[in-house]
């Protein structure tokens, strides 16, 4: 395919995002049917590139034909490359599909409420489309910025929800602060080596890495960290996806924190030689952190979609340890983990929100008894559940065999506490589907809203998905997330693409047993184990560590940042001292 | 006081580190950046204008500036959303039964008022109180103008009592302030271009609205059609870049024939971007501050008569 026509697919929904608004004036559903349009086309013109890309054939475009000039390239390059084209066609996809939900279900807005709701959702969808495609590092910010204002108008839509303000005011707060993070590391960067462009950099920082490039790497982590809702820059991330629509906590949990971490990649093994500075070791403390902090938080919440958010930052956390342990096994494990969690994540707050918005409770402790009044949803929140899980052969099994395939040899420590992780999120969405679903109520509900046709497809794709990522593991690995990380670990290749516009990576696939027996065995070890700690913890009062660990999160955006700057102090002193 | 020494020690650390970066950044005589030394080679050749800062925002980082405007409509309608007036909505929103629910858990009716929350509520009903006066509904016993008004009164909203000395300057000044604005956009090598220019405009309404009150800008600043104006200038923009790609091959590759420099149509597409882009931040900057004063608390059902006064067209135009 003609690599200029790369732009397209952040354009098209760019254009989708005005029209929305005004067509809105015409009818109630126009917007929506627009956004259908715009992003089923970028979804179709990333296709286009599929076969090529990932058959290791890199393609880059200079934006306005200014190319590069004595091997500087002052324009903006945008590439077609297997780990970004993973992500762009992701969210193409997810998102034409959360917009069909959104028609569906939120198709009794208003008229111009809708058409703004369509606009930003557009944006936003758009922002994490060029953030996968740029090789350009101030572009990057720029796509950073549009994703993070975009989301401000949609986390606090609903604004009957006494929170929903507030929840915004905080997102703004802490993301503010790590775009600022972001600009001061692309300025100190460019003062250092008067270059943007991501492969032009890589060669500036190959073997010469100095003290204001290893501060700009601490700065890139704590304001991608942000967006990623890495532990212990998360603070906003509960708050905003609890407030949020349904489908607006599903696109910020199963797309947008995936911004932060495929930046943090990009960034850490494409553009920094990683392994000569102390980044491995930083992300192989933060990301178990987050694994388990999240996860043990998520064990202890009473609000179904801010379980589900701390469970967000679990993940995270355990796709960050992946990168952080750099093997061909693990960085192949991270993208593969990267779209199963997008798969699942976005159908369990899909039927989250379904759930909230039938019959308006979001607390665990009201609901109960909804697997006999809504019975698709309960199939999809199970298997939403089994995929986490890592029942076999649900995707979450395969990937999550990668990951710990990788870290046990290399990594003891962080295999442990992955696996600790795993166990807790067992329990807690074990915990969840129980009360919520199965368990005893006595009150009769009034009578539900029936569930709307949009929502049935999207579960119903969406479970498609979890099952077909899982029983074709081979085709997955061999020609999606092996080659994406055949990018992510070669260097030159990536460079090459984003400035000579132009490059071929070889694919090498990781050994790989999809039934060994000690995938198996963990999995199963991890399932039982989550189970039966569940079973004792919902009928015990909370454990003393995860009060300690909720009395932490005092809702003060105050303390937030002070614990965002204080993880930004910390990687900065780390890298400066050890790298 | 705890909170604050911990403030001030993070504030200094992070002070230390970008400190620690900057040291390490190359002085004064290093080279001139690449791009500075391109903008300026290929400003004249292949743009034909004589304004490099123009060049690199329009020209060589195009698709930044393109990703930029569409940040500013971005925090445009989020501020839309967000200041938005009640809209009828029809289907069961369970959202709105939450919502009132966790009103009723955040604000229960029986609980004591404390001192702050009295003071907001005062606030708020003086608030009412100016809207109504200024609206000529009740003039509740408010002087003509707030000169007449006596010493320590709460001040009222609007301004529409400016001294006759504001007004003369103001009436003095805006001509000037207009075509300044316009300059900067239509001559084509002014630093920026639409993106200043957009801003020197807002500048031109708010001082209208400051000198002569709200009701005398409205039959000019209406949210609806201002709105309207705003997508069209930025859907001028996707067309401008987009037509690059479909003529010359390239998104936001320049497409029109280039004029002698220092005119009007010197820079080809970099200045329709530019007029585009003027159009986009002067509407959208001028909606952003007028939603913000057009807030009103109507989602909260602390005042039970607010849930039920659910406008039909709910624009926020009618509202006022």
């Amino acid at each position: 395919m003609d690599p200029a026509l790369l732009p397209l697919p952040v354009v098209l929904p760019i254009g989708g995002a005005v029209l929305a608004p005004l067509l809105s004036r015409l009818s109630p559903r126009a917007p929506m049917v627009v956004s259908l349009l715009a992003l089923g086309g970028a979804s179709a013109i990333l296709l286009t590139f599929a076969t090529d890309v990932y058959a290791g054939q890199l393609q880059g475009h200079a934006v306005g034909h200014v190319g590069p000039v004595d091997g500087a390239q002052l324009g903006i390059t945008v590439t077609a490359e297997p780990f970004g084209l993973t992500y762009a066609l992701l969210t193409a996809t997810i998102g034409t599909l959360l917009l069909l939900y959104s028609l569906s279900e939120l198709g009794g807005l208003g008229a111009h409420e809708a058409g703004w709701y369509a606009c930003l959702a557009q944006l936003l969808l758009a922002a994490m489309i060029g953030t996968a495609l740029t090789a350009d590092l101030l572009n990057l910010f720029v796509w950073f910025e549009v994703a993070a204002l975009a989301s401000y108008g949609l986390a606090g839509f609903f604004l009957e929800r006494p929170w929903a303000l507030e929840a915004t005011f905080k997102m703004m707060v802490l993301t503010n602060l790590a775009g600022f993070f972001v600009f001061v590391a692309t300025a100190l960067l460019y003062s250092r080596h008067g270059a943007l462009n991501l492969g032009q950099l890589q060669h500036a920082l190959t073997g010469n890495a100095g003290r204001a490039d290893l501060v700009a790497l601490a700065l890139l982590l704590a304001g991608f960290g942000t967006k990623a809702g890495l532990m212990p820059f998360h603070g906003w991330l509960a708050d905003a996806h609890s407030a949020a629509p349904g489908p607006v906590s599903a696109m910020f949990s199963g797309l947008m924190v995936n911004l932060g971490v495929v930046a943090i990649a990009r960034v850490a093994l494409d553009v920094y030689a990683v392994h000569r500075t102390a980044l491995p070791g930083i992300l192989l403390v933060l990301g178990p952190l987050s694994a388990i902090a999240g996860a043990a938080l998520a064990l202890g919440q009473d609000d179904l979609k801010r379980l589900l958010a701390y469970d967000t930052v679990s993940q995270m956390g355990v796709l960050l340890t992946a990168v952080g342990a750099g093997s061909l096994t693990a960085v192949t494990g991270f993208v593969y983990h990267l779209v199963d969690h997008a798969l699942f994540k976005t159908l369990l707050f899909l039927c989250a929100g379904a759930i909230v918005h039938a019959t308006g409770m979001t607390r665990l402790s009201q609901m109960g008894g909804l697997a006999r009044h809504r019975p698709l949803t309960t199939a999809a929140f199970l298997l939403g559940t089994a995929s986490i899980a890592g029942v076999p052969p649900l995707n979450g099994y395969a990937s999550l065999g990668l990951i710990h395939d990788a870290l046990r040899s290399d990594h003891p420590a962080a295999f442990v506490a992955v696996l600790l992780a795993q166990v807790l999120t067992v329990a807690a969405l074990g915990r969840a589907t129980y009360l919520a679903f199965f368990r005893r109520r006595d009150d009769e509900y009034d009578p539900l809203e029936r569930t709307r046709p949009g929502a049935l497809v999207a579960f119903g794709v969406l479970a498609v998905g979890c099952v077909a990522f899982g029983v074709l593991p081979r085709v997955v690995v061999n020609h999606v997330a092996a080659p994406a990380a055949a990018v992510l670990l070669d260097q030159n290749a990536y460079a090459a693409a984003a400035l000579a516009g132009h490059a071929t990576v070889t694919v090498t696939t990781p050994a790989f047993q999809y039934f060994a027996p000690e995938e198996l065995l963990i999995a199963i070890g991890c399932i039982v184990a989550g189970v039966l700690l569940c079973g004792w913890y919902v009928r015990r009062p909370e454990p003393r560590s995860i009060t300690f660990l909720r009395r932490l999160h005092t809702g003060s955006v105050n303390d937030y940042a002070a614990y965002s700057i204080a993880g930004l102090l910390t990687c900065a002193a780390v890298l400066l001292t050890g790298g | 006081m705890r909170r604050a020494v911990v403030g001030w020690v993070f504030a200094v650390a992070t002070a230390g580190v970008l400190g620690v970066a900057v040291v390490d950044l190359p002085r004064e005589g290093a080279a001139l950046p690449h791009i500075a030394r391109q903008a300026m080679t290929v400003a004249l050749p292949d743009w034909r204008t004589t304004e490099p800062v123009s060049e690199v925002v329009y020209g060589t980082r195009t698709f930044d500036t393109f990703g930029e405007t569409f940040l500013l409509l971005a925090a445009v309608v989020s501020v839309l959303l967000l200041a938005r007036h009640r809209e009828r909505r029809h289907d069961y929103f369970g959202e709105e039964e939450a919502g009132q629910e966790e009103q009723r858990y955040q604000n229960p009716g029986d609980e004591p008022v404390g001192p702050t929350e009295r003071t907001a509520r005062a606030a708020d009903t003086r608030e009412d109180d100016d809207a109504a006066a200024n609206a000529g509904e009740a003039s509740a016993g408010r002087p003509e103008t707030p000169d007449a008004e006596p010493v320590g009164t709460a001040a009222p909203e609007a301004a529409q009592g400016m001294t006759v000395v504001v007004r003369v300057a103001i009436r003095w000044v805006l001509p000037v302030l207009a075509v300044a604005g316009g300059y900067l956009v239509v001559q084509g090598y002014s630093p920026g271009g639409g993106f200043p220019a957009g801003v020197v405009l807002v500048g031109v309404v708010l001082l209208v609205y400051a000198g002569f009150g709200y009701r005398r800008i409205a039959r000019l600043v209406r949210p609806g059609p201002l709105e309207v104006l705003e997508l069209i200038g930025a859907l001028l923009v996707i067309v401008v870049l987009a037509l690059g790609l479909a003529l010359k091959g390239s998104f936001g590759a320049n497409w029109l024939p280039l004029a002698p420099e220092q005119t009007f149509r010197s820079g080809g597409t970099m200045q329709a971007f530019s007029v585009a882009e003027l159009i986009e931040v002067g509407t959208g900057l001028t909606i952003v501050i007028f939603s913000f004063l057009a807030i009103r608390h109507d989602w909260t059902p602390a005042n039970p008569d607010a849930a039920d006064s659910t406008q039909p067209g709910g624009d926020g135009e009618d509202s006022r």
